[in-house]
């Protein structure tokens, strides 16, 4: 889940690795340890769904800007859907009180 | 690399860099430069030691992000397996098999991940005399298909020691 959240913030455009790590670690209960974000990033870039670009920063190092990939939208767009449907059937369950 | 950096970031990326040896070259060099990066953004190397604890504990043990990068067992196309390693006999040496080893080495080398297109374009361009179908001539050129597995096998190993052999000219920019 966590990969399609990257893919997620990248739906507006391009971030950099810091701006997606922290808004991740910002996000309540989502990740506990910011720093295995990079290896996942590593793993996203490998995968092919997301595209990266070196550019100077106005301050300190070189920042890598990531995008995503046609490969990345179309896995984006099937999370999307398949999220959907799966949090209205819990919703609807525990709308229901079944599972109280 | 950074001239300013805040002394309590310094002591953290010692301890990633050490336990980073572990990691294959080109992933330990990204994954570096990435940490690097994030300190330099969140820690002013005139920060308070409180702030800057507070990201380095954001961040996490360097131990738990070196094995978060560390290869998974089904993501290894660095490593050379039992296909890669039929590939490479197979190509050279196939020919002799009824004439289709060779056939069947090319389709191991085009389905493994081990190599980069480059790599699998050499190993196809370089068609050993073996794999020509006609036995005199194989015979003849004995010496010649081993020089041939000689070459592939040390392209392949210089790939290795590389470390990532995909797409690491295309991350380098």
């Amino acid at each position: 889940v966590l990969e399609l959240c990257v893919l997620a913030l990248l739906r507006d455009g391009e971030r950099y690795s810091y701006e997606l790590v922290r808004a991740l670690g910002d996000a309540d209960g989502l990740v506990t340890t910011e720093g295995t974000l990079y290896p996942m990033l590593g793993r996203l870039r490998r995968e092919g769904v997301v595209d990266t670009t070196w550019r100077e920063s106005p301050s300190g190092p070189p920042r890598r800007y990531y995008r995503l990939t046609p490969d990345g939208q179309a896995a984006l767009d099937g999370f999307v859907i398949e999220w959907t449907r799966f949090r209205g059937s819990v919703d609807a369950l525990l709308g229901n009180g079944v599972l109280r | 690399m950074t001239t300013d950096i805040h002394p309590l970031a310094a002591e953290y990326l010692e301890r990633l860099r050490r336990a980073a040896r572990r990691v294959p070259p080109g992933r330990r060099r990204e994954l570096l430069a990435e940490i690097e990066g994030h300190l330099s953004e969140a820690i002013e190397p005139g920060a308070s030691d409180t702030h800057a604890l507070t990201v380095l504990d954001k961040l996490g043990d360097p131990e738990a992000i070196i094995a978060a990068e560390m290869p998974r067992p089904d993501e290894s196309p660095e490593r050379r397996g039992a296909r890669e390693w039929a590939a490479l006999i197979l190509l050279p040496f196939g020919g002799f098999i009824f004439g289709v080893g060779w056939l069947a080495g090319l389709i191991l080398l085009w389905s493994s991940r081990g190599w980069t297109t480059r790599d699998k374009w050499i190993g196809t361009l370089v068609v050993p005399p073996s794999a020509a179908g006609r036995g005199g001539s194989a015979r003849r050129d004995r010496i010649r298909p081993s020089a041939k597995a000689a070459d592939i096998e040390r392209r392949c190993s210089r790939r290795t020691k590389n470390g990532w052999p995909h797409g690491s000219a295309r991350r380098a920019r």
